[in-house]
């Protein structure tokens, strides 16, 4: 499937475990592109900039979708969405926003700030696969049409 | 909420003021006007007194019964002449008994008839009786006197040898200078001091209301103080609660899911006792991070402010029961909800909430009845609904009826899903509308869960701690 390929994933996620439990959800669910871990919102945005340790343009390729945990150290998760949002340059990028507990005021606020999808994090992994599964089919694919 | 209580101190101060006036007043007006009559009747006692003894000493009778004095004025003024000597005394008059005036300073008075005078008759009568006369100008002969008042006392003079029978009047006029001197010099010791005592009084009780109004204040300053506290340290205590549990949650699912991948990956080169403690483990992880879901969504529902709108009951419950039916995928129960079903203006999200734990409730506790049912009813209660949901499960013994609302409190017979903080949640959300929630119910006989809710929602939903 050509669409495998070119797309880089920004993870966003504080708990390793939680990164490497992504991590295995996206290779299960066959979407395993290129993958850039990064630990807080901090890191975040320094690499969608491309500033800080990410000041070389190879090492920070602009995602094609960024996964982002929205309880994060340093700069929240929804204050990071609030900024991909608010850049002209960044806004077009499709985040989604992962989280464990569903707090309806928090799905509402990420919808608000311009969210593209909410994945809570279920406690059965293969839960956790499915949902990343039916994201990957959707996002990836509208992702690339436009490029034909 | 808190009126200030100065309003409560105005209104004392006010209040009493008037009060202690009108005591003082009438303090005043009683103790003086009963010292005034007192010492007038004394006074005119004393006078009658004086003029009788002159009467007898000078045996003045003969004014009255011996007719040669008659029509002699000087002998008259001779034989008075004791009486005008006294003090005080200015001028005397002579009457019969008959109201005629026997002899007079003015002599043009002499043997003219005054039958009329109310103070000659109460004479006569055998009291001493007095007019005070204000002197008018035209009469103010004593302009440089302070007392510009003339006080004339009829005296009867009684017969000798008949007690009773009074042979005629002597009228004495009396210038009360010294008495009303007296008078007034009471008077004014008597008003001074009542209005005096009077403000005294009311100082020293607006003294006493103020210090226990200024008491009053600091003790609601410092109760409001500690309320502030109290709230703050519950504040922290739930926020604390919530990060606790997410955190918490968060480690739990992530231990969860690396068992799950360690089952995955090296299932097979475990013995069945190895894998069965995985799944053991990942058993107790799973109904931890429920424990700590459930824990989560206990603390919200204190601290989320209520959005209220307007809602469509009926609607909002169709959602409801697929919801459930489709999450618990039991075997479906029949679910009968009686029309008519308000609209409320309330949280659909709070609403949501409370008909979803009653309705999973129920579903879940069918005890795998042949034909589980679901009966939910509303009752029109004016400002109020009283919902009812019914089911045909396996009931509540009376003795946990109180205790089924406790959080994490599940009935150990029951082999069920979940921690137990579903009725906690509905009957918090209840509890903060105003509403009431309670259960009706016997073993093996069904459980009914009714709550009230009141039609329009109050703004301000305080939690209640």
């Amino acid at each position: 499937m050509p669409w495998h390929r070119g797309v880089t994933i920004l993870l966003v996620e504080d708990n390793p475990d939680h990164a490497d439990l992504t991590l295995r959800a996206l290779r299960e669910g066959n979407l395993l592109n290129e993958l850039f871990w990064v630990k807080n919102g901090e890191e975040a945005l320094d690499f969608l900039h491309r500033r800080g340790p990410y000041g070389n343009g190879a090492s920070a390729p602009r995602p094609g979708l960024v996964l982002l945990d929205i309880k994060l150290p340093k700069v929240d998760g929804l204050e990071v969405l609030r900024r991909i949002k608010g850049d002209q340059e960044l806004r077009s990028i499709p985040v989604v926003m992962l989280t464990t507990s569903e707090e309806d005021h928090e799905v509402t606020e990420s919808y608000k700030t311009g969210a593209n999808s909410f994945v809570s994090k279920p406690v059965r992994f293969s839960e956790f696969v499915e949902k990343i599964k039916a994201l990957k089919l959707y996002w990836v694919v509208t992702n690339r049409l436009p490029d034909g | 909420m808190f009126r200030p209580r100065l309003n409560l101190l105005g209104k004392f101060a006010l209040l009493s003021f008037f009060c202690i006036l009108a005591l003082s007043l009438a303090l005043g007006f009683v103790s003086s006007s009963l010292l005034t009559g007192n010492m007038l009747a004394w006074e005119w006692q004393g006078t009658a007194e004086l003029v009788r003894y002159q009467v007898r000493a000078y045996s003045l009778e003969r004014l009255f019964t011996e007719g040669e004095l008659r029509g002699n004025p000087q002998r008259y003024r001779e034989s008075l002449s004791s009486l005008l000597s006294l003090p005080e005394v200015v001028r005397v008059k002579v009457w019969d008994r008959e109201g005629g005036v026997i002899w007079s300073d003015d002599a043009r008075l002499i043997g003219r008839r005054f039958p009329q005078n109310r103070e000659l008759q109460e004479a006569l009568a055998g009291g001493v009786s007095v007019q005070l006369k204000d002197l008018g100008k035209s009469e103010h002969v004593f302009e440089r006197e302070r007392f510009a008042k003339l006080a004339e006392v009829y005296v009867p003079i009684l017969s000798e040898t008949q007690p009773r029978e009074v042979i005629g009047i002597l009228e004495v006029y009396k210038r009360p200078v010294r008495l009303f001197g007296m008078i007034q010099r009471t008077q004014t010791v008597i008003w001074t001091a009542s209005l005096a005592g009077g403000l005294l009084l009311y100082l020293s009780l607006f003294w006493i209301i103020r210090i226990a109004y200024r008491t009053q204040l600091r003790l609601e300053g410092r109760l409001k103080e500690q309320a502030a506290e109290l709230q703050q340290r519950n504040a922290t205590l739930e926020s604390f609660i919530q990060t606790l549990s997410h955190d918490l949650k968060a480690s739990v699912v992530a231990t969860h899911g690396l068992v799950g991948m360690l089952l995955e990956t090296s299932g097979d080169r475990l013995d069945a006792e190895g894998s069965q403690l995985l799944h053991r483990l990942q058993k107790n992880a799973e109904y931890q991070a429920r424990l700590f879901t459930d824990l989560l969504d206990l603390s919200r529902v204190g601290s989320e402010p209520f959005t209220l709108e307007t809602v469509e009951v009926s609607w909002l419950l169709g959602e409801v029961v697929e919801a459930s039916r489709a999450e618990l995928g039991a075997s479906a129960p029949r679910v009968t909800v009686e029309a008519p079903l308000p609209t409320l203006y309330g949280d659909p999200r709070a609403l949501r909430e409370i008909f979803r734990h009653l309705v999973t409730n129920a579903i879940k506790f069918n005890g795998q009845r042949p034909d589980p049912q679901i009966r939910i009813a509303a009752i029109d209660r004016g400002a109020w609904v009283e919902f009812s949901v019914q089911d045909n499960g396996i009931g509540i013994h009376p003795d946990y009826h109180a205790k089924i609302f406790e959080p994490f409190h599940r009935l150990s017979e029951v082999e069920a899903d979940g921690t137990g903080v579903g009725l906690t949640i509905v009957k918090r959300l209840v509890e903060r509308t105003g509403g009431r929630v309670s259960v009706e119910s016997t073993p093996h006989g069904g459980a009914t869960f009714c709550f009230t809710l009141p039609k329009v929602w109050p703004v301000k939903a305080e939690a209640h701690a």
